[in-house]
Protein backbone atom coordinates (compact mmCIF):
# COMPACT_ATOMS: atom_id res chain seq x y z
CA UNK A 1 0.00 0.00 0.00
CA UNK A 2 2.51 2.20 0.35
CA UNK A 3 4.19 1.54 -2.68
CA UNK A 4 0.65 2.58 -3.97
CA UNK A 5 0.58 5.44 -2.16
CA UNK A 6 4.01 6.72 -3.23
CA UNK A 7 3.40 6.32 -6.94
CA UNK A 8 -0.31 7.91 -6.42
CA UNK A 9 1.63 11.39 -5.36
CA UNK A 10 4.51 11.09 -7.62
CA UNK A 11 2.34 10.81 -10.82
CA UNK A 12 3.33 13.73 -13.34
CA UNK A 13 -0.24 15.12 -14.42
CA UNK A 14 -3.34 16.03 -12.26
CA UNK A 15 -5.27 12.96 -10.02
CA UNK A 16 -7.48 11.38 -12.44
CA UNK A 17 -9.85 8.39 -11.36
CA UNK A 18 -8.91 5.68 -13.68
CA UNK A 19 -12.76 4.91 -14.35
CA UNK A 20 -13.91 8.73 -14.89
CA UNK A 21 -14.58 8.48 -18.72
CA UNK A 22 -13.44 12.06 -20.40
CA UNK A 23 -15.73 14.44 -20.29
CA UNK A 24 -15.81 16.87 -23.83
CA UNK A 25 -14.86 19.72 -22.02
CA UNK A 26 -11.40 17.47 -20.53
CA UNK A 27 -10.90 16.81 -24.43
CA UNK A 28 -11.02 20.27 -25.86
CA UNK A 29 -9.36 21.14 -23.30
CA UNK A 30 -6.22 19.03 -24.01
CA UNK A 31 -6.99 18.22 -27.81
CA UNK A 32 -4.32 20.02 -30.31
CA UNK A 33 -6.48 20.40 -33.19
CA UNK A 34 -4.10 18.29 -36.25
CA UNK A 35 -4.89 15.12 -37.44
CA UNK A 36 -2.42 12.97 -39.99
CA UNK A 37 -4.70 11.62 -42.82
CA UNK A 38 -3.71 9.09 -45.33
CA UNK A 39 -4.49 9.47 -48.64
CA UNK A 40 -6.96 6.77 -50.03
CA UNK A 41 -9.27 7.91 -52.91
CA UNK A 42 -12.08 5.74 -51.61
CA UNK A 43 -12.38 8.21 -48.49
CA UNK A 44 -12.27 11.22 -49.89
CA UNK A 45 -16.16 11.49 -49.13
CA UNK A 46 -16.13 10.33 -46.13
CA UNK A 47 -12.73 12.58 -45.10
CA UNK A 48 -14.62 15.88 -46.42
CA UNK A 49 -17.40 15.17 -43.94
CA UNK A 50 -15.50 13.89 -41.03
CA UNK A 51 -12.82 17.12 -41.31
CA UNK A 52 -15.66 19.39 -41.99
CA UNK A 53 -17.63 18.23 -38.68
CA UNK A 54 -13.94 18.96 -36.70
CA UNK A 55 -13.37 21.92 -38.38
CA UNK A 56 -17.32 23.18 -37.79
CA UNK A 57 -16.37 22.32 -33.93
CA UNK A 58 -13.71 24.45 -33.62
CA UNK A 59 -11.53 20.99 -33.68
CA UNK A 60 -9.36 20.98 -36.54
CA UNK A 61 -6.43 23.60 -37.94
CA UNK A 62 -4.85 21.77 -40.24
CA UNK A 63 -3.71 18.22 -41.16
CA UNK A 64 -0.67 16.08 -42.27
CA UNK A 65 -0.47 13.92 -45.19
CA UNK A 66 2.11 12.15 -47.02
CA UNK A 67 3.71 13.11 -50.32
CA UNK A 68 4.34 10.65 -52.36
CA UNK A 69 6.95 9.74 -54.68
CA UNK A 70 4.91 7.81 -57.35
CA UNK A 71 1.80 10.50 -57.14
CA UNK A 72 3.60 14.01 -57.69
CA UNK A 73 -0.27 15.32 -57.68
CA UNK A 74 -2.26 13.96 -54.69
CA UNK A 75 -6.42 14.46 -55.63
CA UNK A 76 -6.81 13.51 -51.56
CA UNK A 77 -4.48 16.22 -50.84
CA UNK A 78 -5.82 18.59 -52.83
CA UNK A 79 -9.78 17.48 -51.61
CA UNK A 80 -8.79 17.92 -48.24
CA UNK A 81 -6.54 21.25 -48.74
CA UNK A 82 -9.96 22.54 -50.46
CA UNK A 83 -11.87 22.70 -46.57
CA UNK A 84 -9.44 25.30 -45.63
CA UNK A 85 -7.11 23.18 -43.45
CA UNK A 86 -3.27 23.75 -43.73
CA UNK A 87 -1.37 21.00 -44.78
CA UNK A 88 1.93 19.67 -43.39
CA UNK A 89 3.35 17.99 -46.34
CA UNK A 90 5.09 14.23 -45.14
CA UNK A 91 7.90 14.32 -47.95
CA UNK A 92 8.13 10.77 -48.53
CA UNK A 93 11.17 8.45 -47.33
CA UNK A 94 11.63 7.65 -50.82
CA UNK A 95 12.41 10.69 -51.91
CA UNK A 96 15.55 10.85 -49.46
CA UNK A 97 17.17 8.61 -52.13
CA UNK A 98 16.74 10.52 -55.51
CA UNK A 99 20.23 11.36 -56.49
CA UNK A 100 18.42 14.75 -57.35
CA UNK A 101 17.18 15.65 -54.53
CA UNK A 102 17.08 19.09 -54.99
CA UNK A 103 14.71 19.08 -58.57
CA UNK A 104 12.01 16.62 -56.60
CA UNK A 105 12.01 19.51 -53.92
CA UNK A 106 11.09 22.02 -57.03
CA UNK A 107 8.55 19.83 -58.36
CA UNK A 108 6.68 19.34 -54.71
CA UNK A 109 6.93 23.18 -54.71
CA UNK A 110 5.35 23.37 -58.39
CA UNK A 111 2.66 20.92 -57.34
CA UNK A 112 1.49 22.14 -53.59
CA UNK A 113 1.82 26.05 -54.16
CA UNK A 114 -0.71 25.92 -51.05
CA UNK A 115 1.35 24.38 -48.75
CA UNK A 116 4.29 25.57 -46.35
CA UNK A 117 5.59 22.97 -43.92
CA UNK A 118 7.37 20.51 -45.03
CA UNK A 119 8.38 17.57 -43.29
CA UNK A 120 11.58 15.71 -44.53
CA UNK A 121 11.26 12.24 -44.44
CA UNK A 122 9.45 10.01 -41.65
CA UNK A 123 11.52 7.86 -38.75
CA UNK A 124 13.55 7.62 -41.58
CA UNK A 125 16.37 4.90 -39.98
CA UNK A 126 13.48 2.28 -38.98
CA UNK A 127 10.52 2.32 -40.85
CA UNK A 128 12.15 1.37 -44.53
CA UNK A 129 11.73 -2.27 -45.39
CA UNK A 130 15.20 -4.38 -44.83
CA UNK A 131 14.58 -5.32 -48.42
CA UNK A 132 15.10 -1.98 -50.21
CA UNK A 133 17.17 1.07 -49.54
CA UNK A 134 18.08 2.11 -45.73
CA UNK A 135 19.21 4.44 -44.12
CA UNK A 136 21.53 5.87 -41.67
CA UNK A 137 21.25 8.82 -39.55
CA UNK A 138 24.32 10.17 -40.54
CA UNK A 139 23.17 9.87 -44.12
CA UNK A 140 19.94 11.62 -43.38
CA UNK A 141 21.70 14.75 -42.21
CA UNK A 142 23.12 15.41 -45.28
CA UNK A 143 20.42 14.80 -47.26
CA UNK A 144 18.60 17.25 -45.07
CA UNK A 145 21.17 19.63 -45.48
CA UNK A 146 21.35 19.81 -48.80
CA UNK A 147 17.27 20.27 -48.70
CA UNK A 148 17.59 23.12 -46.57
CA UNK A 149 20.47 24.88 -48.59
CA UNK A 150 18.65 24.12 -51.55
CA UNK A 151 15.21 26.14 -50.35
CA UNK A 152 17.56 29.10 -48.93
CA UNK A 153 19.03 29.68 -52.08
CA UNK A 154 16.13 28.96 -54.79
CA UNK A 155 12.72 29.38 -52.28
CA UNK A 156 13.63 31.89 -49.62
CA UNK A 157 10.68 31.78 -47.57
CA UNK A 158 8.58 29.59 -49.35
CA UNK A 159 8.86 27.16 -46.97
CA UNK A 160 9.70 25.73 -43.22
CA UNK A 161 11.01 22.23 -43.19
CA UNK A 162 10.35 19.97 -40.59
CA UNK A 163 12.93 17.28 -39.68
CA UNK A 164 12.40 13.52 -40.01
CA UNK A 165 10.38 12.16 -36.60
CA UNK A 166 12.32 10.50 -33.70
CA UNK A 167 11.42 7.94 -32.40
CA UNK A 168 9.78 9.87 -28.96
CA UNK A 169 10.87 7.29 -26.00
CA UNK A 170 13.79 5.37 -25.39
CA UNK A 171 17.25 5.75 -26.13
CA UNK A 172 17.33 5.72 -30.26
CA UNK A 173 15.56 8.80 -30.88
CA UNK A 174 17.03 11.22 -28.90
CA UNK A 175 20.33 9.78 -29.83
CA UNK A 176 19.84 10.25 -33.41
CA UNK A 177 18.29 13.75 -32.50
CA UNK A 178 21.67 14.20 -30.98
CA UNK A 179 23.72 13.25 -34.39
CA UNK A 180 21.30 15.25 -36.34
CA UNK A 181 21.78 18.62 -34.38
CA UNK A 182 25.33 18.43 -34.15
CA UNK A 183 25.62 17.54 -38.24
CA UNK A 184 23.00 19.96 -39.35
CA UNK A 185 20.50 21.35 -37.59
CA UNK A 186 23.24 23.36 -35.50
CA UNK A 187 24.14 25.16 -38.28
CA UNK A 188 20.59 26.11 -39.78
CA UNK A 189 18.32 28.98 -39.02
CA UNK A 190 15.63 28.09 -36.28
CA UNK A 191 13.23 30.32 -38.03
CA UNK A 192 12.92 28.07 -40.90
CA UNK A 193 13.21 24.58 -39.00
CA UNK A 194 10.62 22.52 -36.42
CA UNK A 195 12.03 19.85 -34.82
CA UNK A 196 10.10 16.66 -35.51
CA UNK A 197 8.95 13.77 -32.60
CA UNK A 198 6.51 10.89 -32.03
CA UNK A 199 5.59 10.02 -28.96
CA UNK A 200 3.47 7.39 -28.39
CA UNK A 201 4.29 7.47 -24.74
CA UNK A 202 4.92 10.81 -23.60
CA UNK A 203 5.99 10.00 -19.51
CA UNK A 204 9.04 8.27 -21.09
CA UNK A 205 11.05 11.52 -23.19
CA UNK A 206 13.19 12.51 -20.76
CA UNK A 207 16.26 11.92 -22.89
CA UNK A 208 15.17 14.87 -25.23
CA UNK A 209 14.89 17.30 -22.38
CA UNK A 210 19.03 17.80 -22.22
CA UNK A 211 19.21 18.52 -26.19
CA UNK A 212 16.22 20.47 -26.10
CA UNK A 213 17.39 23.19 -23.58
CA UNK A 214 20.36 23.16 -24.71
CA UNK A 215 21.66 23.10 -29.07
CA UNK A 216 17.61 22.83 -29.93
CA UNK A 217 16.51 25.56 -27.49
CA UNK A 218 15.49 28.32 -30.34
CA UNK A 219 14.16 25.32 -32.31
CA UNK A 220 10.26 25.14 -32.18
CA UNK A 221 8.94 21.42 -31.96
CA UNK A 222 6.02 19.31 -33.14
CA UNK A 223 4.77 16.05 -32.28
CA UNK A 224 3.95 14.81 -35.47
CA UNK A 225 2.62 11.12 -34.42
CA UNK A 226 0.38 10.29 -30.90
CA UNK A 227 -2.29 8.31 -29.90
CA UNK A 228 -3.64 5.08 -28.42
CA UNK A 229 -3.79 2.12 -29.99
CA UNK A 230 -7.44 1.49 -28.40
CA UNK A 231 -10.26 3.47 -29.35
CA UNK A 232 -12.21 3.04 -26.30
CA UNK A 233 -8.63 4.70 -24.46
CA UNK A 234 -8.80 7.66 -26.98
CA UNK A 235 -10.19 10.16 -25.10
CA UNK A 236 -8.51 9.16 -22.35
CA UNK A 237 -5.07 9.72 -23.98
CA UNK A 238 -5.76 12.90 -25.02
CA UNK A 239 -7.19 14.42 -21.43
CA UNK A 240 -4.15 12.50 -19.81
CA UNK A 241 -1.12 12.58 -22.04
CA UNK A 242 -1.10 15.66 -24.19
CA UNK A 243 -0.65 18.24 -21.68
CA UNK A 244 2.53 15.28 -20.63
CA UNK A 245 3.70 16.59 -24.54
CA UNK A 246 3.53 19.87 -23.99
CA UNK A 247 4.25 19.72 -20.81
CA UNK A 248 8.07 17.98 -21.00
CA UNK A 249 8.62 18.60 -25.28
CA UNK A 250 7.02 21.91 -25.07
CA UNK A 251 5.36 20.74 -28.34
CA UNK A 252 3.41 23.29 -30.07
CA UNK A 253 1.42 20.89 -31.50
CA UNK A 254 0.39 17.35 -31.53
CA UNK A 255 -0.86 15.45 -34.49
CA UNK A 256 -3.19 12.20 -34.08
CA UNK A 257 -1.69 9.32 -35.66
CA UNK A 258 -4.22 8.98 -37.81
CA UNK A 259 -7.69 9.98 -38.70
CA UNK A 260 -8.03 6.61 -40.30
CA UNK A 261 -5.40 3.62 -41.04
CA UNK A 262 -7.35 1.42 -42.90
CA UNK A 263 -10.62 -0.94 -41.54
CA UNK A 264 -7.68 -4.03 -40.63
CA UNK A 265 -4.12 -3.87 -39.74
CA UNK A 266 -2.46 -3.16 -36.85
CA UNK A 267 -2.74 0.50 -36.84
CA UNK A 268 -6.87 0.42 -37.51
CA UNK A 269 -7.16 1.24 -33.75
CA UNK A 270 -5.68 4.63 -34.20
CA UNK A 271 -8.35 5.23 -36.57
CA UNK A 272 -11.02 8.31 -35.35
CA UNK A 273 -13.08 6.96 -38.52
CA UNK A 274 -13.91 3.66 -40.07
CA UNK A 275 -15.14 2.34 -43.06
CA UNK A 276 -14.87 4.51 -44.63
CA UNK A 277 -16.56 3.32 -47.94
CA UNK A 278 -19.94 3.60 -46.25
CA UNK A 279 -20.31 6.78 -45.97
CA UNK A 280 -22.45 8.40 -44.84
CA UNK A 281 -22.63 5.83 -42.02
CA UNK A 282 -19.06 5.36 -41.82
CA UNK A 283 -18.02 4.33 -37.77
CA UNK A 284 -16.91 7.61 -35.63
CA UNK A 285 -14.97 6.63 -32.63
CA UNK A 286 -15.84 7.50 -29.58
CA UNK A 287 -13.05 10.57 -29.18
CA UNK A 288 -13.93 11.65 -32.62
CA UNK A 289 -17.91 11.70 -31.51
CA UNK A 290 -16.82 14.00 -28.14
CA UNK A 291 -14.56 16.18 -30.73
CA UNK A 292 -17.76 16.94 -32.76
CA UNK A 293 -20.12 17.00 -30.01
CA UNK A 294 -22.01 20.02 -30.11
CA UNK A 295 -20.70 22.86 -27.68
CA UNK B 1 -3.60 21.90 -14.54
CA UNK B 2 -4.09 21.62 -10.93
CA UNK B 3 -2.03 20.39 -8.33
CA UNK B 4 -1.41 16.82 -7.47
CA UNK B 5 -3.25 16.06 -4.09
CA UNK B 6 -0.61 16.73 -1.71
CA UNK B 7 -0.55 13.37 1.03
CA UNK B 8 0.27 15.19 3.52
CA UNK B 9 -1.50 13.53 6.55
CA UNK B 10 0.51 10.32 4.96
CA UNK B 11 3.53 12.08 5.37
CA UNK B 12 3.20 13.17 8.73
CA UNK B 13 2.12 9.80 10.11
CA UNK B 14 4.99 8.29 8.18
CA UNK B 15 7.23 10.91 9.80
CA UNK B 16 5.43 10.36 12.90
CA UNK B 17 6.05 6.34 12.78
CA UNK B 18 9.70 7.16 12.24
CA UNK B 19 10.41 9.66 15.44
CA UNK B 20 8.18 8.16 18.16
CA UNK B 21 9.45 4.77 18.75
CA UNK B 22 13.21 6.38 18.67
CA UNK B 23 12.20 8.80 21.58
CA UNK B 24 11.70 5.61 23.74
CA UNK B 25 15.51 4.51 23.65
CA UNK B 26 16.71 8.03 23.47
CA UNK B 27 15.76 8.60 26.99
CA UNK B 28 18.43 6.34 27.93
CA UNK B 29 22.39 7.23 27.53
CA UNK B 30 23.74 6.22 24.33
CA UNK B 31 26.82 4.70 24.09
CA UNK B 32 29.79 6.92 23.50
CA UNK B 33 32.65 5.04 21.40
CA UNK B 34 35.36 7.23 20.97
CA UNK B 35 37.74 8.29 23.92
CA UNK B 36 36.15 11.95 23.69
CA UNK B 37 32.76 10.36 24.34
CA UNK B 38 31.30 10.75 20.90
CA UNK B 39 29.75 7.54 19.22
CA UNK B 40 31.30 7.21 15.42
CA UNK B 41 29.90 4.61 12.99
CA UNK B 42 28.41 4.09 9.61
CA UNK B 43 25.28 3.16 9.64
CA UNK B 44 22.70 2.40 6.56
CA UNK B 45 19.69 4.39 5.86
CA UNK B 46 16.44 4.13 4.11
CA UNK B 47 14.55 7.43 3.42
CA UNK B 48 11.73 8.86 2.44
CA UNK B 49 11.34 12.69 0.90
CA UNK B 50 8.91 14.86 -0.65
CA UNK B 51 8.96 17.52 -2.46
CA UNK B 52 6.28 20.10 -3.22
CA UNK B 53 6.70 23.19 -4.85
CA UNK B 54 4.69 25.36 -1.94
CA UNK B 55 6.44 24.15 1.20
CA UNK B 56 7.76 27.79 1.90
CA UNK B 57 4.90 30.19 0.17
CA UNK B 58 5.47 33.35 0.42
CA UNK B 59 4.27 35.09 4.38
CA UNK B 60 6.03 32.16 5.28
CA UNK B 61 8.74 32.52 7.87
CA UNK B 62 11.82 32.02 5.75
CA UNK B 63 9.73 34.74 3.11
CA UNK B 64 10.92 32.62 0.25
CA UNK B 65 8.32 32.36 -2.31
CA UNK B 66 8.08 29.05 -3.74
CA UNK B 67 6.47 29.96 -7.05
CA UNK B 68 8.27 28.12 -10.18
CA UNK B 69 5.68 29.46 -12.82
CA UNK B 70 2.64 27.94 -10.59
CA UNK B 71 5.02 26.14 -8.42
CA UNK B 72 2.95 23.13 -9.68
CA UNK B 73 5.31 20.49 -8.84
CA UNK B 74 5.11 17.89 -6.14
CA UNK B 75 6.98 14.25 -5.63
CA UNK B 76 7.45 11.81 -3.28
CA UNK B 77 11.56 10.01 -3.32
CA UNK B 78 12.93 7.28 -2.13
CA UNK B 79 16.51 6.82 -1.20
CA UNK B 80 19.28 5.00 0.41
CA UNK B 81 22.32 6.49 1.88
CA UNK B 82 25.70 5.80 4.12
CA UNK B 83 26.07 8.04 6.77
CA UNK B 84 29.48 7.95 8.35
CA UNK B 85 30.53 9.67 12.02
CA UNK B 86 33.62 10.51 11.85
CA UNK B 87 35.52 9.64 15.59
CA UNK B 88 36.17 12.96 15.88
CA UNK B 89 33.80 15.56 15.81
CA UNK B 90 35.50 18.68 15.51
CA UNK B 91 34.26 21.38 13.33
CA UNK B 92 33.45 21.86 10.61
CA UNK B 93 33.33 18.04 9.33
CA UNK B 94 32.40 15.42 11.45
CA UNK B 95 31.09 12.84 9.16
CA UNK B 96 30.40 12.43 5.60
CA UNK B 97 27.55 10.57 3.37
CA UNK B 98 26.73 9.20 -0.09
CA UNK B 99 23.09 8.25 -0.72
CA UNK B 100 21.17 7.24 -4.31
CA UNK B 101 17.87 9.14 -4.43
CA UNK B 102 15.16 8.13 -6.37
CA UNK B 103 12.75 10.82 -7.66
CA UNK B 104 9.40 9.84 -9.61
CA UNK B 105 9.10 6.22 -8.98
CA UNK B 106 7.14 5.37 -10.94
CA UNK B 107 9.75 6.76 -14.27
CA UNK B 108 12.33 4.06 -14.98
CA UNK B 109 13.99 6.73 -17.06
CA UNK B 110 14.00 9.57 -14.91
CA UNK B 111 14.99 10.61 -11.63
CA UNK B 112 17.65 9.08 -10.48
CA UNK B 113 19.90 10.84 -8.15
CA UNK B 114 23.62 10.39 -6.92
CA UNK B 115 24.96 12.46 -4.00
CA UNK B 116 27.50 13.15 -1.65
CA UNK B 117 27.35 15.22 1.56
CA UNK B 118 29.74 16.53 4.25
CA UNK B 119 28.45 17.52 7.85
CA UNK B 120 28.49 18.53 10.95
CA UNK B 121 26.57 17.61 13.75
CA UNK B 122 26.29 19.48 17.00
CA UNK B 123 25.00 16.67 19.98
CA UNK B 124 22.60 17.90 22.22
CA UNK B 125 22.25 15.19 24.77
CA UNK B 126 18.92 14.60 23.93
CA UNK B 127 19.36 14.48 20.14
CA UNK B 128 21.73 16.20 17.67
CA UNK B 129 21.14 19.13 15.09
CA UNK B 130 22.87 18.16 11.53
CA UNK B 131 24.06 21.17 9.55
CA UNK B 132 25.79 19.70 5.97
CA UNK B 133 26.26 20.51 2.29
CA UNK B 134 26.74 18.55 -0.85
CA UNK B 135 26.47 18.26 -4.51
CA UNK B 136 24.03 15.73 -6.38
CA UNK B 137 24.56 14.69 -9.72
CA UNK B 138 21.96 12.72 -11.97
CA UNK B 139 19.29 12.34 -14.60
CA UNK B 140 16.69 14.49 -12.84
CA UNK B 141 12.90 14.15 -13.06
CA UNK B 142 10.54 15.42 -15.47
CA UNK B 143 8.26 16.23 -12.69
CA UNK B 144 10.09 19.82 -12.67
CA UNK B 145 9.47 20.99 -15.84
CA UNK B 146 6.27 22.99 -16.89
CA UNK B 147 4.25 24.58 -20.15
CA UNK B 148 2.11 26.80 -19.98
CA UNK B 149 0.40 27.41 -23.78
CA UNK B 150 -2.01 29.97 -24.59
CA UNK B 151 -3.49 30.67 -28.26
CA UNK B 152 -4.64 33.77 -28.92
CA UNK B 153 -7.96 34.31 -31.49
CA UNK B 154 -5.65 35.23 -34.49
CA UNK B 155 -3.65 32.51 -33.56
CA UNK B 156 -1.00 33.43 -32.02
CA UNK B 157 0.85 30.85 -29.95
CA UNK B 158 2.60 31.83 -26.95
CA UNK B 159 4.40 29.45 -24.58
CA UNK B 160 6.54 29.35 -21.56
CA UNK B 161 8.69 26.30 -20.48
CA UNK B 162 10.32 26.22 -17.39
CA UNK B 163 12.77 23.46 -16.40
CA UNK B 164 16.44 22.77 -14.53
CA UNK B 165 18.95 23.26 -16.79
CA UNK B 166 20.88 20.01 -18.06
CA UNK B 167 24.82 21.25 -16.97
CA UNK B 168 26.11 17.51 -16.67
CA UNK B 169 26.16 14.07 -18.61
CA UNK B 170 25.02 10.81 -17.50
CA UNK B 171 26.81 8.31 -20.01
CA UNK B 172 23.58 6.92 -21.10
CA UNK B 173 21.53 8.18 -23.90
CA UNK B 174 21.80 11.37 -25.59
CA UNK B 175 23.52 14.48 -23.86
CA UNK B 176 23.44 16.12 -22.14
CA UNK B 177 20.89 14.52 -20.00
CA UNK B 178 22.08 15.38 -16.45
CA UNK B 179 22.21 17.85 -13.67
CA UNK B 180 24.62 18.64 -11.11
CA UNK B 181 23.86 21.39 -8.62
CA UNK B 182 25.13 21.87 -4.47
CA UNK B 183 22.25 21.95 -1.82
CA UNK B 184 22.71 22.57 2.24
CA UNK B 185 20.75 20.38 4.82
CA UNK B 186 19.46 20.97 8.07
CA UNK B 187 18.12 17.78 10.20
CA UNK B 188 17.44 16.36 13.50
CA UNK B 189 19.35 13.06 14.35
CA UNK B 190 18.73 10.63 17.11
CA UNK B 191 21.17 7.52 17.01
CA UNK B 192 19.77 5.17 20.07
CA UNK B 193 21.24 1.92 20.24
CA UNK B 194 22.36 0.76 16.86
CA UNK B 195 19.79 2.66 15.41
CA UNK B 196 19.80 6.10 13.25
CA UNK B 197 16.57 8.31 12.93
CA UNK B 198 16.52 11.85 11.01
CA UNK B 199 13.97 13.99 10.20
CA UNK B 200 15.46 17.72 8.33
CA UNK B 201 15.09 20.01 5.02
CA UNK B 202 17.64 20.25 2.14
CA UNK B 203 17.42 23.04 -0.37
CA UNK B 204 18.74 22.39 -3.58
CA UNK B 205 19.95 25.00 -5.41
CA UNK B 206 19.53 24.19 -9.38
CA UNK B 207 19.84 26.41 -12.42
CA UNK B 208 16.53 26.64 -14.32
CA UNK B 209 15.60 27.67 -17.99
CA UNK B 210 12.62 29.92 -18.44
CA UNK B 211 12.29 29.88 -21.96
CA UNK B 212 9.13 32.08 -23.80
CA UNK B 213 7.97 31.50 -27.34
CA UNK B 214 6.12 33.14 -29.25
CA UNK B 215 4.97 31.94 -32.96
CA UNK B 216 2.43 34.33 -34.97
CA UNK B 217 0.01 33.36 -38.25
CA UNK B 218 3.12 33.31 -41.03
CA UNK B 219 5.75 31.50 -38.51
CA UNK B 220 7.13 34.83 -36.94
CA UNK B 221 9.13 33.41 -34.09
CA UNK B 222 9.94 35.70 -31.03
CA UNK B 223 11.88 34.51 -28.22
CA UNK B 224 12.75 34.93 -24.84
CA UNK B 225 15.33 33.04 -22.67
CA UNK B 226 16.11 33.60 -18.96
CA UNK B 227 17.80 31.05 -16.27
CA UNK B 228 18.12 31.90 -13.03
CA UNK B 229 18.94 30.34 -9.67
CA UNK B 230 15.77 28.57 -7.80
CA UNK B 231 16.10 26.84 -4.66
CA UNK B 232 14.00 23.64 -4.22
CA UNK B 233 13.16 22.46 -1.12
CA UNK B 234 11.81 19.22 -0.05
CA UNK B 235 11.73 17.38 3.62
CA UNK B 236 13.39 13.91 4.16
CA UNK B 237 12.75 11.52 7.10
CA UNK B 238 15.71 8.63 7.19
CA UNK B 239 15.82 5.56 9.49
CA UNK B 240 19.21 3.38 9.39
CA UNK B 241 21.20 0.52 11.21
CA UNK B 242 24.29 1.12 12.72
CA UNK B 243 26.60 -1.24 10.37
CA UNK B 244 30.14 -0.59 12.06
Amino acid sequence: MIVGTLIACDQLGPPTSPSAPPTTQEVALSWSPYVGVHSDGRAIPAYQDALSALRRAGRLNGVRMELRRNELLDPVIKAVGSLGVEILGLVDNFYLFDPDIESAIDRIFAAYPEIRHFQIGNEVTTILPPSGPTMTIEQYAAVFQRVYAHVQAHHPGRAILLTQSALGSGLRGPTELETLTSLALSRMDPDKVIVAINSYDPANVSQFSGLLGGALRPFRVWVTESGRLNPDEQASFVRDEYPLLRRFLRAERVYWYVMWAGDQGPDTGFSLIKFPVSYPNYWKSPLFELLTEER
Amino acid sequence: MSRPRVPVAATLALICCVLVPATLPAQTRPTKDSPGGRKSGTYLELGLAYWQGDIFSEGSLTRWSGDLFGADYALTSVSVEVDTYLPWGSFPISGFAIAYRKDAISSFEAGHMLSGTVFHDFDLKVLAIKVGGGAEWGIPSLNFDQTAIDVAADGTVRYRHTYPYRNSTVPVGSRPNGILYPFLALSLAQRPGPLLVEFGMRVNFIRFHFDDYEVRPGDQVMRAFDERQVRVPYLFANVGLRLF
